[in-house]
C-alpha cells in the first residue's frame, strides 16, 4: 500500500480518496478505521459534553439502561441506547460480544475459551471481556469480511 | 434473519437426531426392538417447541455457565414432561428416565457446541494475527 497525502488549502475538510485493483479485506479493514475516525459519539464526563471519534473508542456497555464508552483511559457516559449505537457504529468495525456489550473489533487482540466453557475477549490495552457463545459467530463474521 | 432460521432448522435437526438415537439406545437396554414413527413426529415437534423456547430463555445472560446450564435442563426437562403427559410417553417410560435422557441429550449437545466454540475461537484469533501482521507491515513501511 502507498500513501500519499497532498495538500489544498482551498479544501474544507479532509478528502480520502482510496484508490484500489480489487476490493479484499485489507481495503475493509482500512476503509472501517477511515469510517472509525470520521464517527464521532456524543458522550458526556462528570462535568461537560464531550464528542469522541470512534476509533478512540475500546468498547460500549450498558449498564442498568445506562451507556458508557470506555476509552483508553476514560469512561464517559453516552447518550444513546446501546442498539442505536450498534446501528450507527458496525459500519467502522463494532461487534456485540454479549448483550450487554460493544466492542471494536479493531482493538480486540485475542479470543480464548475458559475452562467453564466461557470466554474472554482481551483487547489492546490488556482489558478482559466476557463473550457471550451467541455473539462469537457475529465477531467471526465481522472478521470474515476481510477476506 | 435467514442465518437465524437455518442455525434454528439446523439446531433443531440436530437434537432430534441425538434423542433419537439416546431413544435408541434406553429402548434397546429395555428390551424394545423398534420405535413408532409417530414418535418420530412428536420429537421433532418437542424440539422445535424447546428451540423456540431457547429463543426466549437465551435472551437472559449469567456469567456462570452452571446457572444457564440448569436453566436450560430445567426448559427441556418442562416441556419434554408436557409432551409425555399429552402423548402419554410416560406408559412406556418412567418420567424420570425421560428426564435422565434429556440430561443425555443436553450433555452430547453441549459437547458439540464446545468443539464449534473452540473451531470459531481458533478462527477468530488467526484472523486477528493477521490483521496484527499487516498493521505491523504497513507500520514499518512508514
Amino acid at each position: 500500500m502507498r500513501i500519499k497525502k497532498q495538500r489544498d488549502a482551498k479544501l474544507k475538510e479532509i478528502e480520502v480518496l482510496v484508490r484500489y485493483a480489487q476490493e479484499n479485506g485489507e481495503l475493509r479493514q482500512l476503509l472501517s478505521i477511515i469510517q472509525a475516525v470520521d464517527t464521532r459519539i456524543r458522550c458526556r464526563d462528570e462535568y461537560k459534553e464531550r464528542i469522541v471519534n470512534a476509533a478512540d473508542v475500546f468498547y460500549i456497555e450498558s449498564v442498568d439502561k445506562k451507556t458508557f464508552v470506555y476509552l483508553k483511559q476514560e469512561v464517559l457516559r453516552a447518550d444513546g441506547r446501546l442498539y442505536q449505537l450498534k446501528e450507527e457504529l458496525s459500519a467502522c468495525g463494532f461487534v456485540q460480544i454479549s448483550k450487554s456489550c460493544l466492542i471494536n473489533i479493531n482493538v480486540l487482540e485475542s479470543v480464548r475459551t475458559l475452562l467453564n466453557s466461557r470466554m474472554e475477549a482481551t483487547l489492546s490495552n490488556g482489558e478482559r471481556l466476557f463473550v457471550t457463545r451467541k455473539y462469537l459467530a457475529d465477531i467471526r463474521q465481522a472478521l470474515q469480511e476481510d477476506r | 434473519m435467514k442465518r437465524l432460521i437455518l442455525i434454528f432448522i439446523r439446531n433443531t435437526f440436530l437434537t432430534t437426531g441425538i434423542t433419537l438415537v439416546v431413544l435408541g439406545v434406553v429402548a434397546a437396554l429395555y428390551g424394545g426392538s423398534s420405535i413408532f414413527v409417530r414418535t418420530i413426529f412428536e420429537n421433532l415437534g418437542a424440539n422445535i417447541c424447546l428451540h423456540l423456547a431457547f429463543m426466549v430463555t437465551r435472551r437472559f445472560e449469567s456469567k456462570y455457565f452452571l446457572i444457564e446450564a440448569a436453566a436450560d435442563i430445567a426448559v427441556i426437562a418442562g416441556i419434554c414432561l408436557l409432551f409425555g403427559a399429552y402423548f402419554g410417553w410416560f406408559s412406556s417410560t418412567p418420567a424420570g428416565v425421560v428426564v435422565l435422557m434429556v440430561v443425555i441429550t443436553y450433555a452430547i449437545s453441549s459437547a458439540f457446541q464446545v468443539f464449534r466454540v473452540r473451531e470459531d475461537t481458533r478462527y477468530i484469533n488467526a484472523k486477528l494475527k493477521q490483521r496484527a501482521n499487516l498493521r505491523r507491515e504497513h507500520a514499518e513501511v512508514k
